[in-house]
């Protein structure tokens, strides 16, 4: 977009930065990992509108379908986040999720307890909330400008923050309850909303909440809250059956042994193969940079900038085959996710050129990378299908070795010890 | 009597009445994976702990707490021969006596 400079008093052209900009960028790096995020969200929000991702979409389904059972990257990347939160915050004593094989090794001794169970489902709920709701958080538009946290236990009665992240002024508090469905039918699930929304009722009798801090609950939360005439805002977010097939599937993982808690540099080459499958990218142009820069300055509203990046992403998207060997940034958490489906930005040559001007060669990608993105290779999307079928080939081939390898260990270790016994 | 049993109940700190076998499995299990050391430590001990709580100790991070469960009277057969192959030494070695001890 071209535009008016009152500062240079001339008119600058689309694949032009102005001078006071570029100055602004290179004092402040962030500006360009924020500009980013922009793009992506105002890039998403083309993309679905237009609805030049359906193809993708269905050629995800189609190839995942008759080869292997897809798993979004959103959904992919938020258990692993619940996990990660089991390991630091529900067991970070215990450490039974420090790996996923004592992982496993809990869950046995769960199947074999019910109030062993009873815990363990009582600690995937709340994690999997809160985890949800940090990403519902992420992923609002308001994330720009507002820094959401989950707080560690220590803090009773609320569960979770978001301030301003320029004053780092506290906006608001939230308290994050969830249930799961009853045995027992609709009447018991609904009961056992009750008694979770009672705790808030509780924490602010004994001072520890007050009726500013959001409710962030499954379904039947607002009917509980009325019922115990709360008059805290009452955020719902997920349904009983939700939580129960989300606990599920987290079951699930930990019983094959995939209770990761990162995602390892492995996993991304051979398991974390969902991640690499990119639907489609946007390209984060000097318009973008600069429009977002004088959005941030004042100089456009909200409404006029998004509007404008939105149109220039959808300019520069690049949807399917087409992508095959690009160089993208994927952002991290729910940015750039829309579908199961990661879009990622690319910068062509002109950007590159004019930021490596800016912060010296190549240092963009270094600050992207420091702010989330994960850099990496486009790959076409049937190639890369192939690409985990083979290597999940691999990984299980190499895990029967491993095994056979373990049995002999084992094995030798007898021998040594009936060899002992004899001498 | 059982009055004075029930104001003596209610003075004692939650980790003597895990010791004196006073608290339910479901509050056990809540203790031995919980966050507080002591508290993880005294179900680990407790009296009345079962298979489920000694089980969860027998894979929790901390070998102390392992070596407490070796130590438990209710310590099943199955803990201790998980016990014999235990990275830490102190643990192993004290489950390899137990093993030699219980003919097992």
């Amino acid at each position: 977009m071209k535009w008016y400079c009152e500062k240079c008093k001339k008119i600058h052209s689309d694949d032009e930065l102005c001078h006071h900009i570029k100055k602004q960028l290179k004092k402040h790096p962030e500006l360009l990992s924020e500009a980013a995020n922009f793009a992506t969200i105002a890039g998403e929000y083309a993309l679905v509108s237009s609805q030049a991702l359906d193809g993708v979409c269905q050629a995800v389904n189609k190839v995942a379908g008759s080869n292997l059972s897809f798993e979004g990257t959103h959904q992919y990347a938020r258990d692993i986040q619940v996990f990660k939160r089991l390991n630091e915050e529900a067991f970070v004593r215990a450490g039974y999720f420090s790996n996923s094989e004592i992982a496993k090794e809990y869950l046995e001794i769960a199947k074999n307890n019910p109030n062993v169970m009873q815990s363990l489902d009582s600690k995937l709920t709340g994690s999997a909330q809160e985890v949800d709701w940090l990403r519902f958080k992420q992923g609002q538009l308001s994330s720009l400008s507002e820094k959401s946290s989950l707080l560690n236990k220590n803090a009773p009665g609320v569960d979770g923050e978001t301030i301003n992240r320029f004053t780092g002024k506290q906006i608001s508090r939230t308290t994050i309850k969830a249930s799961s469905l009853s045995p027992k039918g609709d009447a018991q699930t609904q009961a056992n909303i009750e008694s979770n929304i009672g705790k808030v009722k509780e924490a602010i009798e004994k001072g520890n909440a007050t009726e500013n801090d959001i409710i962030y609950g499954v379904k039947g939360s607002k009917k509980a809250a009325e019922t115990l005439d709360l008059n805290n805002k009452v955020i719902e977010y997920n349904t009983p059956k939700q939580v129960s097939l989300s606990n599920e599937r987290l079951k699930q993982k930990i019983a094959n042994g995939q209770a990761v808690t990162s995602v390892t540099l492995e996993e991304i080459g051979k398991k974390m193969s969902q991640g690499a499958v990119i639907g489609a990218a946007v390209g984060l142009t000097v318009s973008s940079i600069t429009t977002y820069i004088r959005y941030k300055n004042g100089e456009l509203t909200k409404k006029a900038a998004f509007a404008d990046v939105a149109e220039d992403t959808l300019n520069s998207a690049i949807v399917g085959g087409a992508m095959a060997g690009i160089t993208i940034f994927l952002p991290a958490g729910p940015l750039g996710v829309i579908a199961g489906v990661a879009i990622g930005i690319y910068l062509g040559a002109v950007t590159k050129n004019i930021l490596d001007e800016v912060f010296g060669k190549g240092a963009f990608g270094a600050i992207l990378n420091s702010s989330g993105y994960v850099y990496g290779m486009t790959l076409n999307l049937v190639d890369c299908y192939e690409k985990i079928n083979e290597n999940m080939k691999v990984t299980n081939s190499n895990l029967g070795q491993a095994k056979n390898i373990q049995k002999e260990i084992e094995a030798n270790f007898d021998l040594f010890d009936s060899m002992k016994e004899r001498f | 009597m059982v009055a004075a049993w029930e104001v003596a109940k209610e003075k004692m700190s939650e980790v003597d009445k895990i010791l004196t076998g006073l608290c339910s499995e479901e509050k056990l299990i809540e203790y031995i994976s919980g966050n507080d050391f002591e508290l993880a430590k005294a179900a680990a001990s407790a009296p009345n702990a079962t298979n489920a709580v000694l089980s969860l100790g027998a894979i929790d991070k901390d070998s102390s707490i392992r070596l407490i469960v070796l130590k438990n009277k209710n310590c099943t057969s199955e803990i201790i021969a998980k016990l014999v192959k235990d990275s830490d030494a102190v643990v192993s070695d004290f489950a390899n006596k137990l093993k030699e001890e219980k003919s097992l």
